[in-house]
């Protein structure tokens, strides 16, 4: 009977990816890393414990379906990161749920991973691990990534020799393919758009972006690139500091956002 | 069944991205050094031969084989100090890692503890160089990996409470230096323990003190070690490997904001 009934909700795609709950997340700053454990230890038996407290999401919620896109949207600090984190399982709840369903892929900054020293044959496998593919996987993926990068003279090369426009062909050819191979179910993107590329890879590089968007997954997009936004979204939530200020019609809420 | 199917593969995945991930420290490392691999073989060399020497000048006692005694337990202990020393700060080393990627933080305490895998192999290699020049049997050397699989259980315990420790301790580091340095004089490494003293039964507590002492005792001295002991120790380091799982598992969601 369960089974039938997943079956259905499959068939009607109307099954819930994301799912928040009064999620909130309340960071304590009185944690300072550059305190020694002598200076910790004397802070401790004096007593004094100035605790405080940023809450840098309040109380969110809201449902993602299968195959919805949504725009985030937000001054900087409004809290989008974070909740592009919580979503993602890097950061926990302080308050609420947060449940997602299906296979979940986090895009913030690309070039991480990269390291400097090696060749990029070899950062092409390590940052495939790290995204989650096994070896044979990114064998497979190979040399597609290195066509779309354009780089094919320099595959044995070390990447500390590249400039930053091979880098920039380098981290998204890498990291748009391993995302395609993993076909992921919920797609979180954080402002990962801008590249440093010329015109023409500018160009490729968009067009494999919207590829990854419309790909049927559900994605959840946070950009200060409000066309692209428009463009992209059914659905844009408006945050401001923390709080869901608006949400609904992509034109409408942006629109609002703007006249603030 | 399915949750155990689950769990099965994703400790599979771990593995397999600590693998990935140690090979490419472990190139790192040698990048660019002209001596590169040989370094780690010298490092240790020449701290045996001074060992030896001081040895052999200062204690009377003679110790049987003293060179293969000396050089084993040389190499188990700068093991477990190597992956201790850098558990320490394995966290804050790949924070950016953990802060922006969804990645299983197990993977950098499991990668930082097969990278130094790599380099204990290439000195096993020359114990058994050792062996053979001393006449030992080497078929003994095969009882090592199963002693070892038992010592690494224990120290990637040690690793995961001290990479949990080191996100909230920033000079853990430091302290766990001055522990290690300890840990080499306490443990009988250049020098025997004579039995009944008060040294000797403090020694019990001192795990190193088993490890080294039954790979000794396999494999330069033939002799088997008290069952009942080898038990106990291999059981303790199954213990301290799921406690240090456990202490890192309650605390890993909170790495990334502290980082």
């Amino acid at each position: 009977m369960k089974k039938i009934r997943a079956n259905l909700r499959k068939n009607y795609n109307i099954m819930i990816r994301v799912e928040l709950k009064n999620a909130s997340k309340i960071f304590s700053i009185d944690f300072r890393r550059d305190k020694g454990s002598l200076a910790r230890l004397l802070k401790v038996l004096s007593g004094k414990t100035e605790k405080q407290e940023r809450v840098a999401v309040k109380d969110i919620s809201f449902t993602a379906r299968s195959g919805e896109i949504i725009g985030l949207v937000g001054r900087n600090g409004a809290g989008k990161s974070t909740l592009l984190k919580l979503i993602a399982g890097i950061y926990e709840t302080s308050n609420g749920t947060i449940k997602t369903d299906g296979e979940l892929v986090y895009l913030t900054s690309l070039g991480l991973g990269l390291m400097p020293k090696l060749t990029m044959r070899e950062n092409i496998f390590l940052s495939g691990s790290i995204l989650g593919l096994e070896q044979k996987e990114v064998r497979q993926r190979f040399s597609q990534i290195v066509d779309f990068s354009g780089l094919h003279d320099f595959v044995d090369l070390k990447v500390y020799q590249f400039s930053s426009g091979m880098v920039t062909r380098l981290s998204f050819s890498t990291t748009f393919f391993c995302i395609k191979h993993k076909n992921p179910d919920i797609l979180l993107i954080d402002e990962v758009f801008g590249t440093v590329g010329d015109f023409d890879f500018e160009r490729k590089a968009s067009e494999k972006m919207e590829e990854l968007i419309k790909g049927g997954a559900t994605v959840v997009l946070a950009s200060h690139d409000l066309d692209t936004i428009k463009k992209y979204c059914n659905r844009v939530i408006w945050l401001n500091e923390g709080e869901i200020f608006g949400a609904g019609n992509p034109q409408e809420i942006i629109s609002k956002y703007l006249s603030m | 069944m399915e949750q155990i199917k689950i769990l099965l593969k994703n400790i599979q995945k771990t593995l397999s991205l600590s693998f990935s991930l140690a090979v490419a420290q472990f190139k790192l490392r040698n990048e660019g050094s002209y001596l590169g691999i040989f370094w780690y073989l010298l490092e240790p060399l020449s701290f045996f031969i001074i060992l030896l020497f001081l040895g052999g000048v200062i204690s009377n006692n003679s110790i049987d084989k003293y060179p293969l005694y000396l050089f084993l337990g040389l190499i188990m202990y700068n093991f477990f100090l190597a992956v201790t020393n850098s558990a320490t700060s394995v966290m804050s080393s790949n924070s950016g890692f953990i802060k922006s990627i969804k990645i299983k933080p197990e993977a950098f305490v499991l990668a930082n503890a097969f990278q130094f895998v790599f380099s204990h192999i290439f000195e096993i290699i020359i114990f058994a160089v050792f062996m053979v020049f001393y006449g030992v049997n080497l078929a003994f050397l095969l009882f090592y990996p199963v002693i070892f699989f038992f010592f690494f259980l224990f120290i990637l315990g040690v690793s995961f409470t001290l990479a949990t420790l080191g996100v909230y301790l920033i000079d853990l580091n430091n302290i766990w230096q001055v522990i290690g340095r300890f840990l080499f004089f306490a443990t009988p490494i250049f020098y025997l323990i004579p039995k009944n003293t008060w040294f000797f039964s403090l020694s019990v507590f001192n795990p190193l003190y088993h490890y080294t002492s039954i790979s000794r005792d396999i494999i330069i001295y033939d002799t088997l070690p008290v069952f009942r002991g080898m038990f106990l120790v291999s059981i303790i380091s199954i213990i301290i490997f799921f406690a240090g799982l456990y202490i890192f598992e309650k605390n890993k969601s909170k790495f990334a904001e502290k980082l």
